[in-house]
């Protein structure tokens, strides 16, 4: 179930009523918390639950195992990364290849084509099976003990507010977590209610709006030729994939929060970074410190030298990429990022830039604008898309600014200046602004504040659709 | 967003000190207006809730004496309400859809509401020129409500009343409904069990149905292969005992004049075929209603054209339904 439907709403009020009843008493919280995990990622499709439950038994035992025989652990952890790995690739990533190698025939001119297998996408996967492997590869590093309750470790892998679009938690910070469940504190309570509704609001309200119009830009039979409107688009898709994305996880902190947990922040204001290094400190932070951990440090990180830290960064992008869509345009869209972190380490131009009178100012549009100029690749379907998007954005000479304005509804424009606004307020005075005020003032205007959202989400949102990262 | 600071932390059980509580707080305020501007909804649709009535509608099997299929047209301008109070003892559903075309799928589907049961099946077929075209821009209600997954639908039928309350609308129409003045025109719309939509706007808007009819038409004509296969269905009923009619839509003169000279629809040899495929053609005269937007019939033309059309179907239906 998503967490834009009703269904969701509903079993959210049943998982609240009854979790104070049952969250003192270990076994029962753990049992509660996976048999609701599991009802709620179940919803999609029941025989998903195999899947995660089988993934998960490996990593239990693998777990257990790497503590118990520690002579054997390293062929114990390849089991376990083959494990998940190998059910990440069946099911997300076959069709790809095989189409990729029936490609790779057709150019060498061989008359041979191997069968496509179109498998059923299991919601989430992507997600859980890191999560999943980090735990074994923390007890492999002896950053971790493995639990020895089979529920202790399937409520810390399923637990349905970060189950199927994250963010992606260590077990090392979840697990002891799970372990207690104090009664929630009135501040507890309050942020969970802020984060929960301002996730709605970038959802339901600013992505699904904006994607009205993005959607029906890249669907159009006959595209218009306008920079202008290209650009505007893109732009707003740019908003709409951060509001989408970031709208979940902190819809998915919330509900921790008001668990009485608490899960790190995900997207920390990524569009006002000065420059790529900084971007990627601040956008899916929870992703991208996994594939620092444990892919790009593993491949040798920055500790041999240059090239090879050159060698371990792009490698690290494309298969970011890769894991963001089993498609080549996502690849792509890892290798412009690459490239611009690449260009970034060689030239220093952002810091270099910073010094000049206004630079950082510069700086952070430059990064917001290539940032834009990336979501191409990842937002269009093919390369024929991705290229036909580009050189409509890059022809300054059919800019018509009046037909974009014709084309594109009102309602996204709208949505999109105050997004637009509230960058530049973010930037201006970072976080501040969302704080909670602790002043008496504040605690009588905030929650009229926050009253006011919730009208907006209920009745001003655009017709839901599904999560991106889905 | 900074993290959580434990220093206020009262620790008070959550059903204690509530009016202190800031989340307490909010949702209750947050309930209240959502309730006020949910009333203050101008123009609410009246009759059962709009989720119901589509899911209702396409979940139809098997129960019905007289289909009366087309598109938005038909949807709106025939009340089986109204053709019942001539047809007594029919059970007539209103089977059309908006931006419908007359694919297969839909003509499959329209044959599995009537009744198999029934001594008096019949289909009624609403044509418009839209309806006959293959627009590749148009995928139809029809399809879109068989894609919808039977949970979905069983939502849609048990708790729709409460989920209208919540449907979109902006802060514009809030104002409206707390100054009814601001109001220029009312546009009503009421949803009938039969599948009868109907539609009421004071004072009649502008017919602004025409432009999108005209650009539409200036890319997509009727379609022969779909008449053929339209009329291939039409003999396939006639073959098992079910009776089938067709008429044109009324609209209003303009679209009249217009579907006549852009739609590329030859009404002559459309009857003609359909007449050789076993079908009845209902003649009516399509100037004599008047629509409210260019294209829709309005509550009270609907109800008069669901009079013409039911008396029409009882001449030809009486001296059956007698045998």
């Amino acid at each position: 179930m998503q967490f834009n439907s009703l269904v969701f709403i509903i079993f959210a009020a049943c998982f609240f009523a009854v979790w104070p009843l049952l969250r003192a008493r270990r076994n029962p919280r753990w049992i509660f918390l996976v048999a609701a995990s599991f009802l709620f990622y179940g919803w999609w499709d029941w025989r998903f639950l195999f899947l995660i439950l089988a993934s998960g038994l490996i990593d239990f035992f693998a777990g257990l195992g790497i503590e118990r025989f520690a002579r054997h652990k390293r062929p114990i952890l390849l089991l376990s990364i083959l494990g998940n790995v190998g059910s990440l690739a069946l099911f997300k990533y076959l069709s790809f290849a095989t189409g990729t190698l029936n490609w790779s025939l057709r150019l060498l001119g061989v008359d041979a084509q191997v069968p496509v297998t179109h498998l059923i996408l299991p919601v989430g996967i992507s997600f859980y099976t890191f999560q999943s492997m980090s735990y074994t590869i923390d007890i492999y590093r002896g950053e971790l003990r493995p639990t020895r309750n089979v529920f202790h470790f399937f409520a810390y892998l399923s637990l349905f507010p970060q189950l199927v679009a994250g963010p992606i938690i260590r077990a090392r910070d979840l697990l002891p977590q799970l372990e207690s469940a104090r009664p929630t504190t009135e501040t507890q309570r309050w942020e969970g209610l802020r984060l929960i509704v301002l996730g709605y609001f970038k959802k339901v309200v600013v992505a699904d709006t904006l994607a009205f119009s993005v959607n029906a830009a890249f669907a159009a039979s006959s595209p218009p030729d306008s920079a202008c409107y290209w650009w505007t688009i893109m732009v707003m898709f740019a908003f709409q994939v951060f509001c989408d994305f970031s709208g979940y996880s902190d819809i998915a902190r919330g509900l921790a929060s008001w668990m009485g947990y608490e899960f790190p922040l995900n997207f920390d204001n990524p569009y006002t970074s000065g420059s790529f290094r900084e971007f990627w400190q601040r956008w899916h932070i929870s992703l991208s410190s996994w594939f620092r951990d444990y892919v790009y440090i593993p491949l040798g990180g920055s500790r041999h030298g240059k090239h090879r830290a050159y060698l371990a960064m792009w490698l690290t992008m494309l298969i970011s990429g890769l894991w963001h869509g089993a498609a080549w345009t996502f690849v792509l869209w890892g290798a412009v990022h690459a490239f611009y972190l690449s260009l970034e380490r060689l030239s220093d131009w952002p810091r270099k830039l910073a010094r000049l009178p206004g630079g950082r100012h510069l700086a952070v549009l430059a990064v917001f604008v290539m940032t834009v100029v990336a979501w191409v690749p990842f937002r269009a379907r093919t390369f024929g898309e991705t290229t036909a998007v580009l050189s409509r954005m890059f022809n300054p000479a059919h800019f018509d600014y009046a037909l974009a304005h014709k084309l594109i509804d009102n309602n996204a424009v709208n949505v999109l200046l105050i997004m637009l606004g509230h960058q530049v307020v973010m930037y201006l005075g970072r976080n501040r602004v969302l704080e909670p005020l602790e002043s008496r003032t504040g605690r009588l205007l905030e929650p009229v504040a926050v009253a006011v959202l919730i009208l907006v989400c209920v009745f001003m949102r655009a017709p839901s659709s599904t999560f991106i990262y889905f | 967003m900074p993290p959580i600071d434990s220093k206020n932390d009262t620790r008070r059980p959550a059903w204690t000190g509530l009016v202190r509580d800031r989340t307490f707080r909010a949702l209750s305020l947050a309930g209240i207006l959502v309730l006020v501007m949910g009333s203050l909804r101008p123009d609410k649709p009246q009759g059962i809730s709009e989720k119901r009535f589509w899911a209702t509608k396409i979940s139809w099997h098997h129960c019905a004496d007289m289909v009366l299929a087309g598109d938005s047209r038909v949807l709106g301008g025939v009340s089986p309400g109204e053709m019942e109070n001539t047809l007594t003892g029919w059970r007539i559903l209103n089977y059309g859809f908006a931006s419908n075309l007359y694919v297969p799928e839909y003509l499959e589907a329209v044959e599995q509401v009537l009744d198999p049961e029934s001594r008096k099946r019949v289909i009624v077929l609403g044509i418009t020129p839209h309806s006959l075209m293959e627009d590749p821009d148009v995928t139809g209600q029809f399809f879109s409500l068989r894609s919808l997954s039977r949970k979905q639908i069983y939502f849609d039928m048990h708790f729709a009343p409460v989920l209208g309350f919540f449907n979109y609308m902006s802060f514009n129409d809030a104002l409206k409904g707390l100054f009814p003045s601001l109001i220029k025109a009312h546009t009503r719309r009421e949803f009938f069990a039969d599948g009868w939509l109907a539609y009421d706007r004071q004072p009649p808007g502008e017919k602004k149905e025409l432009k999108k009819y005209a650009r539409a038409y200036q890319k997509i004509r009727v379609s022969a292969k779909m008449i053929a296969e339209l009329n291939a269905f039409v003999a396939r009923w006639t073959r098992t005992g079910i009776r089938v009619y067709s008429f044109l839509m009324p609209s209003c003169r303009e679209m009249a004049d217009l579907e006549e000279q852009y739609s590329g629809f030859d009404q002559r040899q459309f009857v003609e075929d359909f007449e050789r495929a076993g079908g009845t053609w209902i003649d009516l005269d399509p100037h004599r209603y008047d629509s409210f937007d260019g294209s829709h019939l309005g509550r009270q033309a609907a109800l008069e054209f669901s009079r013409e059309l039911a008396g029409r179907v009882r001449k030809l239906e009486r001296p059956r339904v007698d045998d």
